[in-house]
């Protein structure tokens, strides 16, 4: 995700587990992540991995999602934000609880590991597609961990072009000149 | 040439315990999962080995909501052509036995957060009342940031008409109150649902599945999966939204919300993590479980320096606090307490040989830690009288916010006088790791912009020009 430029905000065990990692330093930027993030990460001094705190601190991470709708530019609700939600390796029913409340959020939230809805096709479809229709976010399933991430960052490219910013604008560095002819026209 | 090829079979089916290294990625557990066969102790990772899932619960597809099963619907291999026409001994679908079976943890998982922001609410309101010594209010300026989202008023109109600031101790009073009514209320709309953006509440509420009480959501999960009651899965799932948004906007909220203006919103913080943040030289005392209450008393009552040269006198150095799960990350956010561990470390830290006591609270605690502690000195404390463990020899010194303090010095000083019973050999495992934790929504909102133009903007500054493709939430 970070070698994506994906910034990931991060509660519960996954924090312990990207603790370990060395994933909570702002030094870790320049040495996993993808150019962009990295130079924010260092111009503000942060880890690109942000831990939020613990499992009912997920309402943080709503709570920041609902800001950023406010701050302007990325659409009006949570489901127009090129964002999404994960748990790798989830094992209580209260992750159901969090998945659900993200997707019913707007969230598009992939779970490893597994589901226990895998016996009833129809069940299954509804929660990883149908409800993409009600809420703009919906649930799926993947195992494998780099293809999770990837799914994870189709949505976010997804959202982006929605948004009309699919497209990396170049930084144009302005001198004087520039600024003149600007000024001029 | 028979007996080798029986020699042969035999070898075949005796299957060799996967090496650790297959087991976990992280080293400082390798070397504890190698050190627990050492010693001949079974842990969680032996256990994976053995205990085959079952297949049926694992598809969502068992119903055991009545005695006259549990029925059993798996999927055939190869799938199903043409229409599913599995039905339970009362006609339930596949499909409605896994929204039943979904909806259920739905409900346990809702029911775990906010029960534990119950808990809150009344140590906060009991705070606010100063009818406990223990518990202040301490980060006001939080409290009067989401009074409002209560509520609760915190400007008054003078006599001429002029604003005056109200009471803080009047607003906490009120805040308390109108977020402990939020658990039981019946009707209306829990307030903290109201913060998501306006198009989002605008379609819960065409969708009906605004949550009415906390409470009452959960309990109507539980109602709705009783045999003979709602048998459409997307109705199911409607109820399971409404418990859900209960929890994420309800109950886990609340507990953030008043246990930042209890214990201080978090700000950056240094801390380190991994098993090797316990100390050969000190009690080391691991709090587990999920509650800041307990866990924020045992911070303050083991830096009094009586504890200090209590655990001097027994031939420690000092005493080393580190934590497992989220009660964990509650202190490491708020005070830079190292995380001894994850969920899955719990008997490993035990296993050190280290560790004078294992103080649980709530949630995530694992009932065989009181097996393995049987094995070494470590003393496991249960705390909280919703949490019991009948395996092992655990101890119960029960916590109580009117006595949280003296609650907390009981138990740090159970961990002291277990220093000299060390017996084996210690094993620590060197890893840690150095982080930077602490980021608040509110934290957040600062350090992208400092004091003077704090906001999102920047952020969505960055997400605008490509420089940051999106946001990943990563949790569980």
């Amino acid at each position: 995700m970070i070698k994506n430029d994906v910034i990931v905000l991060t509660t519960g065990c996954n924090a312990i587990a990207c603790a370990k990692a060395g994933l909570l330093t702002p030094e870790s930027a320049k040495v996993f992540c993808g150019p962009g993030l990295s130079e924010v990460c260092e111009t503000v001094g942060i880890p690109p991995v942000l831990h939020m705190g613990s499992c009912v601190d997920n309402s943080r991470i709503l709570l920041a999602a609902a800001e950023v709708v406010k701050a302007g530019g990325l659409g009006d609700d949570i489901s127009d934000l090129p964002a999404a939600g994960s748990a790798p390796e989830w094992m209580s029913e209260k992750a159901i609880s969090i998945g659900h409340y993200f997707v019913t959020a707007g969230v598009y939230t992939v779970f490893g590991v597994t589901m226990p809805v895998s016996g009833s096709p129809i069940f299954e479809d509804y929660l990883y597609n149908k409800l993409e229709d009600l809420y703009g976010g919906m649930w799926d399933l993947e195992v494998d961990p780099i293809k999770h991430a990837h799914k994870m960052i189709a949505h976010i490219d997804k959202k982006r072009k929605a948004l009309g910013i699919d497209k990396a604008r170049e930084r144009v560095l302005m001198d004087m000149s520039d600024r003149r002819e600007l000024e001029a026209a | 040439m028979a007996t080798e090829e029986v020699k042969k079979v035999v070898a075949k089916k005796v299957k060799q315990p996967p090496r650790p290294e297959d087991l976990a990625l992280d080293v400082a557990s390798q070397e504890m999962i190698a050190r627990s066969r050492e010693m001949e102790i079974d842990t969680i990772f032996d256990r994976a080995q053995t205990m085959k899932p079952c297949n049926i619960g694992a598809q969502g597809t068992c119903c055991k909501n009545c005695a006259q099963g549990p029925c059993r619907l798996p999927l055939p291999k190869g799938g199903i052509e043409g229409k599913d026409t599995r039905k339970g001994l009362c006609g339930a679908t596949a499909h409605t036995i896994a929204a039943r079976n979904f909806a259920r943890m739905v409900a346990g998982g809702a029911a775990a957060h906010s029960d534990h922001g119950r808990g809150v609410a009344e140590a906060f309101l009991a705070a606010a009342r100063k009818e406990v010594d223990d518990y202040h209010i301490k980060d006001t300026k939080k409290l009067l940031e989401i009074a409002p989202d209560y509520g609760v008023d915190i400007t008054v109109e003078g006599k001429d008409g002029e604003i005056l600031d109200r009471d803080i101790d009047e607003i906490a009073v009120e805040v308390g109150e109108v977020a402990l009514a939020q658990f039981g209320q019946q009707n209306g709309v829990v307030c903290t649902a109201l913060r998501a953006p306006k198009p989002r509440v605008e379609l819960w509420k065409k969708l009906g599945v605004l949550p009415r009480g906390i409470d009452r959501e959960i309990v109507e999960i539980m109602h709705r999966t009783h045999i003979g009651v709602d048998q459409h899965y997307e109705n199911l799932v409607m109820q399971c939204s409404r418990a859900a948004i209960g929890d994420g906007w309800g109950g886990s909220m609340i507990a953030t919300d008043l246990q930042d203006v209890l214990f201080g919103c978090p700000y950056p913080v240094k801390g380190s993590a991994n098993l090797g943040v316990l100390k050969e030289d000190h009690v080391n005392i691991v709090i587990h479980g999920h509650e800041p209450l307990l866990s924020e008393m045992i911070v303050q009552a083991a830096d009094l320096p009586e504890m200090i040269d209590l655990a001097k006198e027994k031939g420690a150095n000092g005493i080393q606090l580190s934590g497992i799960c989220c009660t964990a990350n509650e202190l490491l956010m708020r005070h830079g307490i190292p995380l001894c561990g994850d969920f899955l470390q719990q008997e490993l830290a035990i296993i050190t040989g280290a560790v004078e006591a294992m103080v649980v609270d709530i949630q995530c605690i694992m009932e065989n830690i009181a097996n393995v502690a049987e094995c070494f000195h470590t003393k496991i404390i249960t705390t909280n009288p919703r949490a019991r463990i009948e395996s092992g020899d655990t101890i119960h010194i029960e916590f109580d916010e009117h006595t949280a303090f003296e609650d907390a010095k009981k138990i740090v000083k159970t961990a002291i006088e277990n220093f000299p019973n060390r017996e084996k050999e210690v094993m620590i495992p060197d890893e840690k790791s150095d982080l930077i934790a602490g980021f608040s929504y509110e934290a957040i909102e600062y350090h992208l912009g400092g004091t003077f133009r704090g906001s999102y903007y920047t952020l969505n500054d960055n997400i605008i020009n490509g420089r940051i493709r999106g946001i990943g939430g990563v949790v569980g």
